[in-house]
C-alpha cells in the first residue's frame, strides 16, 4: 500500500510557523484548507459553523505549530485538531444529545413516498446514520486516508477504526433498508 | 491461493482510493473471484465510494474571506513575531554610523552634497571683495565721508531732504531693513560738526560715522 505525501515537508513547513513565519502560514493554508473545510462541512452540516470552527482551527495551527512532529501529514493533524474544536461546537451547540446514537429511523421517518434515485437514496442514508460513522466513512473513502492516519485523527486505536468502517457500513446499509430501501433497489 | 479474508476485507477502502500496489491489486482481483463473500462485501463498499463522488460537488466552497478572518486572528500574534526587539538609542546611532562610515556611496554622496552647496553659495551670494559691519554696509571708498543715518520714522521726505541739504549731505544707500541710510558728506567737512547738527533735529534719531 502506497504512503501518502511528504509529511518532512509538512514538518518543515510548520517549522517555519512555530518561528512566526507568515508566508509559511499562507502556504499551509492554501494546501490544506479546503480538505478542513469539507471535513468540518460534512461534520456539522452547516457552512458558518464550518467556517467558524476552520478559523479556530488555524489559529490553533498557527499557536501550536511547534508541536508538530512530523510523524504524519499536516493534513492528518490539522484535521485532528478540527475535529476536537468541533465536537466541542457540537456539544456546546446540542445538536445531537450523543452523537454515538444512532436515530430511530423506523419509528420516527417515514420513507419518502417520491421516487428516489440511487445517489439521493443513498445520500439521505448518509444524513441520517450517526455522525461517528458517517464521520469515518468520510475519512475512509472522501479523505481517502489510511487507518493510521483515521486513528490519528480520531484518536482511536488502528483495530477500532478497522472494524468501525465496517460497522459503519452495515449501519448504513440498515439505515437504507429503514427507509424502505431494500439492497437490491439501488 | 489461500487469502486471509479479513485481512482482504481490510483491503477494499485501499483498492477503490487506488491506493493499492500493482502487486496487491492483481491479488486482490483474484481474490475477489475466489471469495463471494469478499465480492458482495465490496459490492456495498463501492455503492458507498460512488456517493462520495457527488458529494463535494454539493459542498459550497467556503467564503472567499475566511482567510481574511484567520489572519485577522493571529494577526497580533503576526505583528509580534514580525517585529524585531526593539534597540536601543545608542545602539541604533552605532549602527547608522557605521553603515555611514563603511559605505562607499554615503561617502561620495556627501562630497557631492558639499560641492552643491558651494556651487550655490557661489552664484547666489553678492560678489564683492569686502565684508559688511554693523556701521557699515558698504566697503569705503576713497572720496567723501560717510555716516550711517536713522531717520524719524513719521517725518517726511521734505524735511529729510530739507536737513541734508542744510548739512551738504546726500543718500548714497538705504533704506536697509531697519531704516538705516548712509549719507556721505565732502572730505574736507567737519564730520564732528555734521553729526552734530543731524542729531539737534527732530528728523534724525540716529547718526554716526560710518568706518
Amino acid at each position: 500500500m502506497s504512503n501518502g505525501p511528504l509529511a518532512g515537508q509538512d514538518l518543515e513547513l510548520l517549522k517555519k510557523i512555530s518561528m512566526g513565519d507568515g508566508e509559511a502560514f499562507r502556504q499551509l493554508y492554501d494546501l490544506t484548507h479546503r480538505k478542513v473545510y469539507v471535513y468540518l462541512y460534512r461534520l456539522v452540516h452547516g457552512k458558518q459553523t464550518a467556517e467558524d470552527i476552520l478559523m479556530e482551527t488555524y489559529t490553533e495551527v498557527w499557536r501550536c505549530a511547534g508541536k508538530f512532529k512530523g510523524n504524519s501529514r499536516a493534513t492528518t493533524w490539522i484535521m485532528g485538531i478540527a475535529r476536537n474544536l468541533a465536537m466541542n461546537e457540537l456539544g456546546k451547540l446540542r445538536r445531537h444529545d450523543n452523537i454515538d446514537n444512532f436515530p430511530n429511523l423506523s419509528n420516527g421517518v417515514m420513507p419518502d413516498p417520491e421516487p428516489m434515485d440511487r445517489q439521493r437514496r443513498l445520500n439521505e442514508a448518509m444524513t441520517k446514520i450517526p455522525v461517528k460513522h458517517r464521520e469515518i466513512l468520510d475519512l475512509v473513502f472522501f479523505h481517502e486516508m489510511t487507518y493510521q492516519e483515521v486513528s490519528e485523527v480520531l484518536d482511536i486505536p488502528v483495530n477500532t477504526v478497522k472494524t468501525r468502517v465496517f460497522y459503519a457500513k452495515e449501519t448504513l446499509k440498515n439505515a437504507l433498508s429503514s427507509m424502505g430501501v431494500k439492497k437490491d433497489d439501488l | 491461493m489461500i487469502y486471509n479474508l479479513d485481512k482482504l476485507r481490510e483491503l477494499i477502502p485501499f483498492y477503490l482510493n487506488n491506493r493499492l500496489s500493482e502487486k496487491e491489486r492483481k491479488e486482490f482481483e483474484k481474490a475477489l473471484d475466489q471469495y463471494p463473500e469478499l465480492k458482495l462485501e465490496f459490492k456495498e463498499f463501492s455503492e458507498i465510494k460512488e456517493i462520495y463522488k457527488e458529494i463535494e460537488k454539493e459542498i459550497p466552497p467556503p467564503s472567499s474571506v475566511l482567510y481574511q478572518r484567520v489572519l485577522k486572528n493571529i494577526q497580533p500574534q503576526i505583528k509580534l513575531s514580525l517585529i524585531p526587539e526593539k534597540k536601543s538609542y545608542l545602539e541604533q546611532i552605532r549602527e547608522f554610523l557605521k553603515w555611514v562610515l563603511g559605505s562607499p556611496r554615503v561617502s561620495w554622496g556627501i562630497v557631492a552634497v558639499q560641492f552643491a552647496i558651494i556651487l550655490v553659495l557661489f552664484i547666489t551670494l553678492p560678489k564683492g571683495d569686502g565684508f559688511i559691519t554693523s556701521s557699515s554696509r558698504e566697503p569705503l571708498p576713497g572720496e567723501g565721508i560717510k555716516i550711517n543715518v536713522i531717520f524719524d520714522k513719521g517725518s517726511t521726505e521734505q524735511e529729510i531732504r530739507k536737513v541734508l541739504n542744510e548739512v551738504g549731505a546726500r543718500i548714497v544707500e538705504g533704506p536697509s531693513t531697519e531704516g538705516l541710510y548712509i549719507i556721505k558728506i565732502k572730505e574736507d567737512q567737519d564730520v564732528e560738526q555734521t553729526l552734530k547738527e543731524l542729531k539737534k533735529t527732530y528728523v534724525v534719531q540716529f547718526a554716526e560715522k560710518a568706518y
